[in-house]
């Protein structure tokens, strides 16, 4: 009776340590899996809400400086770019593309002095500001939830986990790619 | 000439790359939170501040929005606008779930002003319409060297636009949580006197012992599967044990760590060392707002 009741627990035990184990790192990883999700879902949010403010923002720009065609000509390029990105990596080079773009046609800006002072194109100024803090932030986040999940994803009891069940074996980091997205468009007041 | 515009250049880059990177490490010194008002800069005159003060308490009891202040002498080695980012991460104003919070910062070497709008009130506050608070409120005052006046003038300003929507309540309801935590405690509850009654039954008190020491670790750990799974293993553990030896008792991993995540008393669990007062509510921002140099 007795010795039945030991071999039990022991079986018990030996068969409940490694469920629990697996059941910890699964659930670690999903939970991380989620964060990057999300956390891109943040970023694309952001992007978004740049793309729908730049028509808002040229047109504000053409109102005064009509004949400065190139520029728009490329901020429509670019705009074009980002909606037709689809990878992490796609996305973050015509982010960059854009903030270039961004950051001439604000530097165009400067030679109007009555497009400055003009209260639209400051609110839109802001809002542009704005944007690119918040782009920052959530890039970073984003970047942060990434560590996080491909330092679970190579750790030791994980990594068989993720081979198994098909998660992915990293995540991509959001790198900001060529020189243009270096000189993010600089709003000062 | 043409090297030392690159130096110079690649400088600003990484002063701009490290800026964003300084946040994410953490290895600032980060004041902790006193209260709605921090003048760190001795700027305010004691009426001033306590004007502050009264203005942010309407907004809280009006609206359950959390504006707080915040003046420092410098923010040096980042930016304004990250350091009001970082800021606004360890004291959390606003209400969990909310995000209708406020932090205005003065960074007084860098003659700026930042105000860091949360979450949920970018509806209420647009960016433009903060740029446009500071623009006809606080940078006239700066300029003439009125700190204070303008600080109040400013706040009040912020405040009646975030109070004057329908209290922050219209702003977004607090997502539910807890349904989980419910079913943990049920969990805790029903194990106990199940154990007890099993301990008694089969005359081994380390029964009781052993698996409510499974059921918290495996709670603290892996939630409520956990619990459950380590509520069996505890059992098999204390069956395991001899009868009446009361030393090792049951390997629990972390016996003691049950409840986590319970106690959430009235101010709603301030986050990051914000010592002396309650804290704020653990609301989040991410870059919103405007700010101006002076």
């Amino acid at each position: 009776m007795k010795k039945w009741l030991i071999g039990l627990g022991v079986l018990v035990a030996l068969i409940g340590i490694p469920i629990l184990m697996v059941i910890g790192a699964y659930n670690g990883l999903v939970a991380r899996d989620e964060g990057v999700k999300s956390a891109w879902a943040q970023v694309e949010n952001q992007m978004q809400r740049r793309y729908d403010l730049v028509p808002n923002l040229v047109s504000t720009v053409k109102g005064y400086a009509e004949h400065e065609k190139e520029i728009f000509t490329q901020v429509a390029e670019a705009r074009a770019k980002l909606a037709g990105a689809g990878t992490v990596n796609e996305k973050a080079a015509a982010a960059s593309r854009m903030e270039g773009v961004l950051g001439r046609l604000l530097a165009i800006a400067e030679n109007y002095p009555q497009l400055k002072a003009s209260e639209n194109f400051r609110a839109l100024q802001d809002e542009l500001a704005g944007t690119e803090n918040r782009l920052a932030v959530e890039r970073m986040r984003y970047n942060e939830a990434v560590k996080d999940y491909n330092v679970r994803a190579r750790s030791f009891p994980t990594v068989f986990l993720v081979r198994m069940m098909g998660f992915d074996a990293e995540k991509v980091f959001f790198q900001v790619a060529d020189e243009a997205a270096k000189q993010a468009p600089k709003v000062e007041f | 000439m043409r090297r030392r515009r690159h130096a110079v250049r690649g400088a600003i880059f990484l002063a701009m790359m490290l800026g964003v990177a300084r946040v994410a490490v953490g290895d600032v010194s980060w004041p902790s939170a006193r209260g709605f008002v921090n003048d760190l800069a001795g700027v305010l005159s004691g009426e001033q501040a306590s004007a502050l003060e009264g203005i942010a308490r309407r907004l809280k009891e009006g609206s359950g929005a959390e504006l707080v202040i915040a003046i420092v002498p410098s923010v040096a080695p980042l930016d304004p606008k990250s350091y009001a980012v970082g800021l606004f991460e360890r004291w959390g104003p606003g209400r969990k779930g909310r995000d209708d919070g406020v932090l205005i910062l003065l960074a007084m070497a860098e003659r700026r002003i930042e105000v860091e709008v949360g979450y949920g009130l970018e509806g209420v506050l647009p960016d433009g319409r903060v740029g446009r608070i500071l623009d006809t409120v606080a940078v006239p005052h700066f300029r003439e060297g009125r700190m204070g006046e303008g600080l109040v003038a400013t706040a009040e300003a912020l405040a009646q636009v975030v109070g004057g929507a329908e209290g922050a309540d219209a702003i977004g309801a607090v997502p539910e949580e807890g349904g989980n935590t419910l079913l943990q405690m049920l969990l805790i509850l029903g194990a106990m006197p199940l154990l007890l009654l099993l301990a008694t039954v089969a005359k081994r008190p380390m029964l009781l012992l052993s698996g409510m020491a499974g059921v918290a670790g495996g709670m603290s750990l892996f939630g409520l599967l956990g619990g459950l799974i380590g509520l069996g293993l505890g059992l098999a553990v204390g069956f395991l044990l001899p009868k009446t030896f009361p030393g090792g008792s049951g390997w629990g991993p972390g016996g003691g760590a049950g409840g986590g995540g319970l106690g959430r008393g009235g101010f709603g669990g301030g986050r990051g060392g914000s010592g002396g007062f309650g804290g704020f509510g653990g609301g989040r921002s991410g870059g919103g707002g405007a700010g101006r140099g002076w």
